[in-house]
């Protein structure tokens, strides 16, 4: 029922947008859907982890409601709900004096809230082929948004590489899918997970649907063999696109992966831990040594991001054994989109003002405009790790689990991996932190001002948020933890 | 004999996923790797109604001609998007030739 109401938010937004003319209504407009969005997913959150409230929705037409349950809402997806919303509201609210400078704002808008609209939708789907359809949805929006500015040749080539790879992929979940439903006759999770529950053997038709799933939902959560869309995209699109992109969309990948693999195949069954905690560490190791020699501020941040989703991977694999894991791996999405979002942000303004994205140009930009800086300080800080930020509570505890894990080798093996992943990762932070705060000013940097309030307004509030649960994680780790639970209780 | 036909069918799904595969790999056109999803795709939805008919002998699911017509439409969005950027990148490189355009490296 929500994110209906989420559709027709976006369309009565779209309708808006293209009745008028004045420019800045249609912003503040799409802005104010954001927010409502973001206050409905917030609400629903709250409902249902502390009221024990379930939320369903069937089709109305007879041939659909043969899927059993539309949409279904239990704490994971209300989580991932309201992480996918706020990223989203801070997107638009920056955007409004981002793209000033843009034509064809009315559909920006519009594909951003449909963007929105479909990552709520893959959250609160409970069959696989609604899940299917927001997942199309929200990539039809994503490769338009990359390549909004299609009078350069960048966003269009990378829009087309991104296209090229997440349509493979999407033919393999939906080859998973018509297998999945040949072998059960359903395609609601639920029926899915009992139908295969009661199979005796898993046979060789299940090890080829999770490979397709991998795969395929791979693609978009950028694992490594298929990770090369991510860094040609993220740095092509506006930046508010490539806050999104990193932040949620390849999240959606995440999520829809933990979703399906957790759900309908028990890791004592069919083993597939092993081979996504090697597919997080090969992501980690390669996107961290390729991101050390980056003189592109974006293109650095998007090897970090796949950096980050290699951590979550490991904390995803031993999700089966260590509640910690998972929950810390759920932090992590949390704070990993928050922490990335605002780096992209700063690293948009840093672009509005000085008008180059390499970092030999932004040497000691930071100092020219202190609040944007700071706030870019924070967040290198927070994917670093530091301390009393929020980015060090859920690596600690993505890598504690690891260290716990019953099998002290395996463990500590990964632990060990993850360690050293992670100090690479704080090298080139550093190396940021240093050319933006500390070396002498270069040329271009000399005129920079600081960057309109509109986009401070943004960057202040995702400060703050780091802050808040860096400070204060308690209430957002049992979030986290209650999240973790409702995928593994399914099992259970 | 119906284990059989079910086999030619599987094959027919493997063989046209294959040629998909094959295509997008090989061929250096924009417009005919375009093509090559649109054929992944079509491997993808035929396998939906293969296994919808075998499942229970007889008839095909009416949830499963839903479902891949559904499909058709998310591929026929997907595919005009495709071709919309194939157009954009024509005008920027006056080419269809991929190894011309591959301006974006690590």
């Amino acid at each position: 029922m929500v994110p209906v109401a989420f559709a027709i938010l976006v369309f009565i937004v779209g309708y808006f947008a293209e009745e008028t003319r004045a420019r800045k209504v249609v912003d503040w407009l799409a802005t104010l859907g954001m927010f409502c969005t973001l206050a409905i997913a917030i609400k629903i959150l709250y409902k249902v982890v502390f009221g024990g409230f379930v939320l369903q929705f069937t089709y109305p037409i007879a041939t659909l409601s043969m899927l059993g349950t539309g949409l279904k809402v239990d704490a994971l997806s209300a989580f991932m709900a309201v992480i996918f919303s706020s990223i989203g509201f801070a997107a638009s609210l920056y955007s409004v004096r981002y793209m000033e400078h843009d034509t064809g704002l009315t559909q920006y808008y519009v594909l951003l809230l449909l963007l929105v609209a479909s990552l709520n939708g893959v959250a609160y789907a409970a069959d696989l082929f609604t899940l299917f359809v927001f997942y199309e949805m929200m990539g039809i929006s994503s490769y338009s948004l990359v390549a909004f500015r299609k009078h350069q040749w960048e966003p269009v080539e990378a829009a087309m590489k991104y296209l090229f790879m997440a349509a493979i992929g999407s033919t393999a979940v939906l080859l998973a899918m018509s297998m999945l439903y040949g072998l059960t006759g359903t395609l609601n999770f639920e029926g899915i997970a009992n139908a295969l529950k009661n199979a005796e053997a898993p046979t060789g038709y299940l090890y080829l649907v999770i490979a397709l799933l991998i795969g395929g939902f791979g693609v978009k959560a950028a694992i490594v063999p298929m990770h090369s869309w991510l860094i040609d995209a993220h740095p092509a699109a506006p930046t508010s696109i490539s806050a999104m992109l990193s932040g949620v969309v390849i999240k959606g990948g995440v999520y829809a992966l933990v979703r399906t693999l957790f759900m309908f195949f028990p890791v004592t069954v069919y083993h597939w831990d092993w081979m996504l905690a090697v597919i997080g560490v090969v992501t980690m190791t390669v996107a961290n040594i390729i991101a050390l020699v980056q003189e592109d501020i974006k293109r650095l941040l998007a090897y970090s991001s796949i950096y980050n989703i290699g951590l979550i991977m490991l904390g995803v694999s031993i999700g089966h054994v260590s509640v910690l894991g998972l929950t810390g791996a759920m932090f992590h999405v949390l704070n990993h989109a928050i922490m990335k979002a605002l780096a992209f942000l700063c690293a948009g303004c840093f672009l509005h003002v000085v008008g180059t994205r390499m970092l030999s140009d932004l040497k000691g930009v930071a100092r020219r405009m202190p609040i944007t800086g700071t706030c870019f300080g924070i967040s290198l800080l927070a994917l670093m790790g530091v301390p009393p930020l929020n980015g060090f509570w859920s690596k600690f505890w993505i890598i504690l689990a690891v260290f716990l894990l019953p099998d002290p080798v395996y463990g500590g093996i990964l632990g060990m991996l993850a360690l050293i992943n992670v100090l690479l990762a704080t090298g080139y932070y550093a190396k940021v932190l240093r050319i933006v705060w500390m070396d002498p000013e270069s040329e271009k940097v000399k005129e920079a001002k600081e960057a309109p309030p509109e986009m401070l307004i943004a960057l202040i509030i995702l400060t703050l948020a780091i802050l808040v649960i860096g400070v204060y994680p308690q209430p957002f780790f049992e979030i986290s933890e209650k999240a973790a639970e409702s995928v593994i209780g399914v099992l259970g | 004999m119906a284990i059989d036909l079910f086999s030619w069918y599987i094959g027919t799904v493997v063989v046209l996923y294959s040629i998909g595969l094959y295509c997008l790999a090989s061929k250096r056109n924009l417009v005919k790797m375009v093509i090559a999803i649109e054929i992944l795709l079509a491997a993808a939805n035929l396998n939906f109604i293969v296994m919808s008919y075998f499942m229970r002998t007889g008839y095909v699911h009416t949830l499963a001609h839903a479902i891949v017509i559904i499909s058709m439409a998310i591929g026929a969005c997907v595919a005009a998007i495709a071709l919309s950027l194939v157009m954009n990148a024509y005008r920027h490189y006056k080419t269809l030739d991929t190894r011309k355009m591959s301006r974006l490296r690590w």
